[in-house]
């Protein structure tokens, strides 16, 4: 034994004053691996730049976009954008509760906790605390760092305990008892956060995210129109639609923040003219209109008659009429303001829609990641109209009564939203995000027209996460 | 002294300059604490890097009660025990064979160089080394090694007699050997 201690003193003076001077690399890597820990909290700083100058140039962007392209001599409805009314979808917000917090709960099912020393739990319990808010690379080192200083504590314990001491502690029951759990506090808590880290792993994770969504929306329009045009056109006491889009979306997290959409939505945009004041525009006179003793508001725009067809000047374009609607007369007009001689009268509603099916293509950016994510999506669609029909809404219910000419196929429009998403469980989630979407051009070709029409709606969706 | 205190205070707001003049102060002794804990210099270099990338990331936490060498030492060490809790989780059973007792005089050992006992540490078994530099170069106790490295208090101690006998061995081996080259060369 005293040989023993002899050898292991002989040991201890030759090791504890060995000296070497460590290779170079050692501290470039040293300054490798600090100047990566700041270039990572740079980044998050970055990244919160560029969202806030990307949201600005979509901003500006639609801005510029929504100025007429050409100079027009404002005469009768020169250019019109509608407001949008803040249409508040009830219960929407109410299903988001906010989320228990479940480090709480694991903490109470942590098995080390029972037979851990209470005050290494309150370390760790501290520690965790702060774990949340700080951004991702920290959480380790503060990990590291906790299990650093409980081994510290341990060994500076050890350091003042009597040699003596060595054999009464290992016949210690209550201490043997704790080896038998082969864990100890801050394994524990390594455990705790390896399990932490592994859910969170599928969120950071490379992958696919497929959903479908569904959105009551508000479509309107901007719009502005030659001066030609505009003199027989219909009147513009005009307002939205309400309808309801919704799609299928396939995301790919290419990273933690980012991510990229696209999909197929179907859509629907256009506009609605509202009656007219009987004697607007000097166009027929109240005399011809079919029912006089309801004076009040007709429809009543000018029509062209040539070539065997009919065709009336509105807000998306030309609509061309099949026949003659029922319920709708066609009227010579006395003293014409524009070119037109003719007027279509009949008391209702004029409504153009248009059908769009859109493939997005969007970047999301992940802005705080936390049970409930919220997320700021941007980007643009190509918007196929497959539906083009135009509808007049009198006493005889709502009527096809043609299409509108010069509309684009193919258009291109521009999608902003900001959504919140909340994990369900770990492959399915549910997300409602407001969006707006605006068409970069206009989707009638005619010069004379530039109608682009937009839409705001709530998404609500649900989402698989592969 | 108090010029130590002030490189602390200086790397505890990031400066880059007082980093690598604290750096230079401990990082000699330091690669000595990482070498005999490590199988080879490359291991010990990663110890090495890995602590003082954690000293400084935690420096501020440093209180200035007690020794700063002690401190960077003990983060040495965790990173040490942290990396071999690493690498070898699953233990072989150790083998039980038994070295018969050495005759061994402690003057041998006196006239090995350190170099040469810092060889001979380092080709320990992983966790014979680490029970051995625990309770002979940090003091720990079986208990405190047992909790430690996840082990029993018994393995400790059994560890702690087989790296002692690999040890004596390998003195003497080494012993006879430079007798028998002086004799050659003689």
């Amino acid at each position: 034994m005293k040989e023993n201690l002899n050898m292991d003193k002989i040991f201890r003076d030759k090791l504890d004053g060995f000296v070497e001077e460590p290779p170079a690399y050692v501290w470039d890597g040293i300054q490798s691996q600090m100047a990566s820990r700041r270039r990572s909290k740079r980044i998050a700083i970055y990244s919160w730049v560029a969202v806030a100058a990307m949201l600005l140039l979509a901003f500006v962007a639609g801005w510029y976009f929504s100025q007429p392209a050409e100079e027009t001599i404002p005469r009768i409805a020169e250019k019109e954008s509608v407001k949008i009314t803040n249409e508040v979808i009830p219960g929407e917000q109410k299903n988001v509760h906010p989320a228990p917090d479940e480090s709480g709960a694991e903490e109470e099912k942590d098995p080390g906790a029972l037979l851990a020393a209470a005050p290494e739990r309150k370390v760790t319990k501290k520690e965790r605390g702060e774990k949340t808010v700080e951004p991702e690379g920290e959480r380790e080192n503060v990990l590291l760092a906790l299990a650093d200083l409980e081994y510290m504590e341990r060994i500076e314990s050890a350091e003042v305990k009597p040699a003596g001491k060595v054999e009464t502690t290992s016949l210690e029951t209550p201490k043997e008892v704790k080896n038998v759990s082969g864990l100890r506090a801050f394994e524990n808590a390594i455990l705790n956060e390896n399990a932490r880290h592994y859910a969170r792993k599928t969120k950071e994770q490379a992958g696919w995210k497929m959903g479908v969504n569904i959105s009551p929306g508000y479509s309107s329009y901007s719009a502005s129109h030659g001066a030609n045009y505009a003199s027989n056109m219909t009147y513009e006491a005009s307002d939205g639609n309400s309808n309801l889009s919704g799609g299928l979306s396939v995301q790919y997290k290419a990273n933690k923040r980012w991510s990229v959409e696209s999909g197929v939505y179907y859509a629907q945009n256009g506009q609605r003219t509202g009656s007219s004041p009987q004697f607007y525009g000097g166009r027929a006179e109240a005399s011809f209109a079919p029912e006089s003793d309801e004076k009040s508001y007709y429809f009543n725009t000018a029509v062209n008659i040539a070539n065997n067809s009919l065709a009336m000047n509105s807000t998306a374009g030309v609509i061309e009429l099949e026949a003659v609607p029922k319920g709708a007369e066609i009227a010579a007009n006395l003293e014409t303001a524009g070119t037109y001689s003719n007027s279509l009268l009949t008391k209702g509603e004029l409504s153009q829609v248009f059908d769009f099916v859109e493939i997005p293509l969007y970047l999301r950016y992940l802005l705080i990641d936390s049970k409930m994510d919220v997320e700021v999506v941007g980007g643009v669609n190509a918007g196929l109209v497959v539906g083009n029909n135009a509808y007049i809404d009198n006493e005889y219910g709502e009527q096809n009564i043609g299409k509108t000419r010069d509309i684009s196929t193919v258009n291109v429009s521009g999608t902003l939203g900001v959504g919140v998403t909340y994990a369900l469980s770990k492959h399915i989630s549910v997300a409602v995000e407001p969006r707006l979407n605006y068409y970069l051009n206009s989707i009638n070709r005619n010069a004379e027209v530039n109608f682009r029409p937009y839409r705001v709606g709530v998404y609500t969706g649900l989402y698989y996460e592969f | 002294m108090e010029d130590l205190k002030d490189i602390i205070k200086e790397c505890a707001s990031g400066n880059a300059r007082a980093q690598e003049k604290l750096y230079r102060m401990f990082a000699p002794k330091m690669f000595g604490v990482c070498l005999r804990y490590a199988k080879d210099r490359t291991e010990a270099e990663d110890s090495l890097q890995d602590g003082f990338v954690k000293v400084f990331l935690n420096i501020q936490n440093f209180r200035h009660e007690g020794s700063f060498e002690g401190w960077i030492r003990r983060i040495m060490v965790n990173v040490s025990l942290g990396k071999f809790r690493k690498q070898y989780v699953l233990q072989p059973v150790e083998d039980m064979a038994q070295f018969e007792d050495v005759e061994f005089s402690d003057d041998i050992l006196a006239k090995i160089g350190a170099d040469e006992l810092m060889e001979l540490v380092q080709q320990l078994p992983p966790r014979y080394r680490m029970v051995f530099n625990l309770f002979v170069m940090e003091g720990m106790n079986h208990q405190e090694i047992s909790e430690a490295m996840n082990i029993s208090v018994g393995t400790s101690k059994s560890n702690l007699a087989r790296a002692r006998d690999i040890l004596k061995h390998k003195v003497l081996e080494l012993y006879h050997g430079a007798k028998s080259n002086a004799n050659y060369s003689a």
